[in-house]
């Protein structure tokens, strides 16, 4: 193995914990925020990806403009579902709001197998072309997916550490009650951590659909590493969640120089469970 | 401006509240007493709506008249002036003292300058809190963390503020300047229904007061008045006339 190989996989790693953390930092908020386990959260991440391929082939001419028509449509998704049939399932016990979201994923990549079909979609790279690195030559769209990836990772923090709704969303964390006692609508908050999530998710799939291909089951494929990433992170921990995400992306990609995809993602899996033995509250405590 | 009547509360299939009525004027500093477990601190969250009421009503006095709160929820009573601060202070943990501050504040839209008088209307009262402004809620002592709880009310500009058991695990120090700020909050016009265990310090800065036994009101008089009927303290309260000597 040589030093390019390495530093290859290491770019290919981030540029899939990049895209792995836009949708555990999702899961983490609804969950930590809202106590509310979304199995349907990764299924949002493969209509992102369906989205784009929707709009070019409905003759958008240009990646740029189906990449944010994707997210809008997502997110338009993900608030019509939190106002309909997840609206009853909010505050329940986490198994009815496990078995709804999870009976909601379901109909969701039906819905997807009914109207778009059993085979998997590709989109052309959006950019081809490869940039040099140092010793590196390396495809620029992945260079793109990890800088937006990384700007939309640090936004969101940014969001959620200085707005207004950053502190509701942190307070509501904290203490639900003592923050509705203090005037601020709970619901409304509960809907931007919703809409938020879901963007980020939509985001994840619109970027990834050129690099790992579009099909039905893509964020079912996802969601159960996720979730692992989660508590590895620390549940609710934003941060966390993002360097779970980053970190199985590189076990990932690293694991790929030496063993077949499957065994890598096996180890990946062990690397979590033995991480959630020896640290069953997150890699990152408290810092919610 | 506050009433309150005929309020049933169940936790459960328990009936915890038995037809609670009272009234509060604008303004006015009105105790809530009784012994422990009788309902008091429930009719506090009944009235910020933290606990739903069964049947009964709490209004409060708007411009264009009563307004009944019974089905609105905690963050639309709040936005119509009632400020709550809990038993345990309930101070968020790993917010900083002005995230703490923030969380009602920013609610309310204010442009700049009225949002920094709020915030020193509240410093008015509590100068040590601005030194504090940068230290997370969980690292504050008990009598700040009770500072920031009346802060992060007073900030909202409340008409009336429901305060459970300001003085509990204070030192006696403490406790009185937390119960000379509450007199304070009454001269400026805050309404205040104040729940306290030590029912002699209540009595002092207080105009009315009324008694609580078993899940409703037993009775409703000026503090004076109350003070006076050495027997009703005695009984309700287990307040005995060398407590009151001792007070004076």
């Amino acid at each position: 193995m040589t030093a390019e190989v390495l530093l290859l996989q290491l770019a290919n790693g981030l540029s899939f914990g990049v895209i792995f953390a836009l949708i555990a930092s999702g899961i983490t908020l609804m969950w930590g925020i809202m106590d509310f386990i979304n199995m349907a959260h990764g299924d949002l991440y493969m209509l992102g990806a369906y989205g784009v391929w929707l709009a070019l082939v409905a003759g958008i001419g240009s990646f740029w403009l189906a990449l944010p028509l994707a997210v809008a449509g997502v997110l338009a998704i993900g608030l019509l579902l939190r106002f309909t049939v997840l609206r009853p399932v909010f505050g329940r016990a986490p198994l009815q709001t496990l078995l709804a979201t999870y009976g909601i994923g379901l109909i969701l990549q039906q819905a997807v197998l009914a109207i778009f079909g059993p085979f998997s979609k590709e989109i052309p790279l959006p950019i081809a072309g490869q940039v040099t690195l140092g010793p590196l030559r390396y495809p620029t769209y992945r260079l793109v997916v990890i800088v937006i990836g990384l700007v939309l990772i640090v936004a969101a923090w940014l969001v959620i550490q200085r707005s207004t709704y950053g502190i509701w969303i942190r307070a509501v964390a904290q203490d639900r009650t003592m923050t509705a006692a203090l005037g601020v609508p709970v619901p409304r908050v509960y809907t931007v951590v919703f809409g938020l999530g879901s963007a980020l998710a939509g985001i994840g799939g619109a970027l990834a659909a050129p690099l790992f291909g579009i099909g039905p089951t893509i964020g079912a494929d996802i969601i159960l590493l996720a979730f692992i990433v989660v508590m590895i992170g620390g549940l609710g921990n934003y941060v966390g969640s993002v360097v779970g995400g980053v970190l199985i992306g590189e076990v990932i990609a690293l694991g790929a120089i030496w063993l077949r995809p499957t065994e890598a993602y096996l180890v990946a899996l062990g690397l979590l469970l033995v991480l959630l033995l020896l640290r069953p509250q997150g890699l990152l405590r408290g810092a919610r | 401006m506050l009433r309150v009547s005929d309020l049933h509360v169940f936790y459960g299939p328990s009936h915890v509240l038995w037809g609670v009525s009272l009234d509060v004027a604008a303004g006015a500093v009105v105790a809530l007493l009784g012994r422990n477990g009788v309902g008091k601190s429930t009719t506090l969250k009944a009235i910020i709506g933290l606990v739903p009421a069964r049947q009964g009503r709490v209004e409060l006095r708007t411009a264009e008249g009563w307004r009944d709160l019974t089905p609105l929820p905690p963050w639309e009573r709040a936005a119509l002036g009632i400020g709550y601060v809990p038993e345990d202070r309930r101070i968020f943990p790993h917010l900083t003292v002005r995230e703490n501050l923030r969380v009602g504040l920013d609610r309310l839209g204010l442009p700049p300058r009225a949002r920094q008088q709020a915030l020193e209307r509240a410093f008015d009262l509590f100068p040590a809190l601005p030194a504090l402004l940068e230290r997370q809620g969980r690292v504050l002592s008990g009598g700040q963390q009770q500072m920031l709880a009346l802060a992060r009310v007073l900030v909202l500009s409340p008409r009336i503020i429901l305060l459970d058991e300001p003085s509990q695990g204070l030192s006696p120090m403490l406790a009185d300047s937390v119960l000379d700020a509450v007199a304070r909050l009454g001269r400026e016009g805050i309404a205040v229904l104040l729940v306290e265990q030590n029912a002699v310090a209540a009595l002092e800065v207080c105009a009315r007061a009324y008694l609580m036994d078993k899940g409703t009101v037993a009775r409703g008089t000026t503090a004076d008045a109350l003070r006076a009927d050495r027997a009703a303290l005695e009984r309700t309260l287990g307040v005995t006339a060398d407590d009151l000597r001792g007070a004076r």
